[in-house]
């Protein structure tokens, strides 16, 4: 497992992972991600869990780095994961694979759009894609409370309020996500690391 | 507007904003207020484009790109939102220098409880709306059913709502 990988990295679980490998498997979740940005998380997280490629836990705190980049975040994802698994060859790889086939679709739309909205079954496809996006969103929200370190009791609890205040801050008084996830990060610095008991399990 | 135009134009949006969203109302000073290339139907369609179309949200610059100067456009529109992201590398390269630290766990954990919260908020912005109509609630509880009971793919499910949706349509049901 040498190789450019920096040994720090925990979460990434293999290290150079083939660029075509890594083209398609960012290829496929670009194809596969219909329903917006929400599904497209969803999709990149199976998909590169499963693959066994990255833990959960590298995925969620990639998340939240991407989310201080500017512009589109699951670009910024897609680069640093591929940075990750394969340096700055496999940061193309990632972007490129997720951008190719989304941007071509976005395009083939473009030069078709009049005749998709004057139908009634396509208005209602779209319309049954909503919910159905919600639920992507909850269920991956939900997938991540399992990563909480459920055995610190004192830990998961001020997790659960910073979760809580982080949905309230956001759903409620629309204030910036990057204000959140910064100001989460800093309260996590202060309360939330690991006790010395438990270091090294 | 010339390829160039364009590129810088689409890049200042994507510097200046977080989320794919947050470029529009840059973009809307920019091409319809600043120098009136598109209208307000143009931004519309893009954006009901960028809905559609699979992917991370954001894509609508394409469209935008491509009503503003065609294919060339287009392609500048792509790469003004491919650039920026690269700033990533930066941020995994400092992040891998101080990982292994308490203090950075800790950060990792606060950051982990943050993008629960914010995910949920997100589902709460497009689940919101859908209270009104109880079709939509029955087709976001049987997805959630579907993905965290079933673990069922997420084309299939999608795939489920759409026909679930269109068969609505045909029964006269109304969707949210």
């Amino acid at each position: 497992m040498a190789g450019i990988q920096d040994k720090q990295d925990t979460g990434v679980l293999v290290s150079n992972v083939p660029l075509l490998t890594l083209l398609t498997a960012f290829l496929k979740i670009g194809v596969r991600s219909w329903g917006g940005g929400t599904a497209t998380i969803y999709v990149m997280h199976r998909e590169l869990v499963d693959r066994g490629w990255i833990t959960s836990e590298q995925f969620t705190v990639d998340f939240g780095l991407s989310r201080i980049i500017p512009g589109i975040n699951l670009l910024a994802m897609a680069v640093m994961v591929g940075y990750r698994l394969n340096g700055v060859f496999g940061s193309f790889a990632g972007i490129l694979g997720l951008m190719l086939p989304t941007s071509l679709i976005t395009l083939v739309i473009t030069l078709g759009f009049a005749g998709l909205t004057a139908n009634p079954i396509g208005e209602a496809t779209v319309r049954g894609a909503v919910p159905v996006t919600a639920a992507l969103t909850f269920a991956l929200a939900f997938d991540w409370t399992v990563l909480f370190p459920w055995r610190e009791l004192r830990v998961v609890a001020l997790m659960v309020l910073c979760a809580l205040a982080s949905f309230l801050l956001a759903a409620v008084l629309d204030v910036s996500v990057a204000f959140i996830i910064v100001g989460s990060a800093v309260a996590g610095a202060f309360l939330l690391r690991p006790s010395k008991r438990e270091k090294d399990p | 507007m010339n390829f160039l135009e364009l590129l810088l134009v689409f890049l200042k949006a994507a510097l200046l904003s977080s989320g794919g969203l947050q470029a529009l109302p840059i973009l809307e000073d920019e091409l319809i207020i600043q120098r009136s290339v598109l209208t307000d139907g143009d931004f519309a369609t893009a954006v009901a484009i960028g809905r559609i179309t699979p992917g991370p949200n954001g894509l609508f610059v394409i469209s935008i790109g491509y009503y503003a100067g065609g294919l060339p456009g287009a392609l500048a529109g792509v790469l003004g939102i491919m650039i920026p992201p690269f700033l990533g590398i930066a941020l995994v390269r400092a992040h891998r220098r101080l990982a292994g630290r308490p203090w950075v766990e800790g950060v990792t954990r606060g950051m982990m409880a943050s993008a629960v919260g914010l995910l949920s908020a997100l589902g709460y912005s497009f689940g919101a709306p859908l209270l009104s109509e109880p079709a939509s609630i029955a087709i976001l509880v049987a997805s959630l059913a579907a993905l965290l009971i079933v673990r069922a793919d997420v084309l299939l499910v999608l795939a489920g709502g759409a026909i679930a949706a269109v068969g609505l349509y045909f029964l006269g049901v109304p969707l949210a």
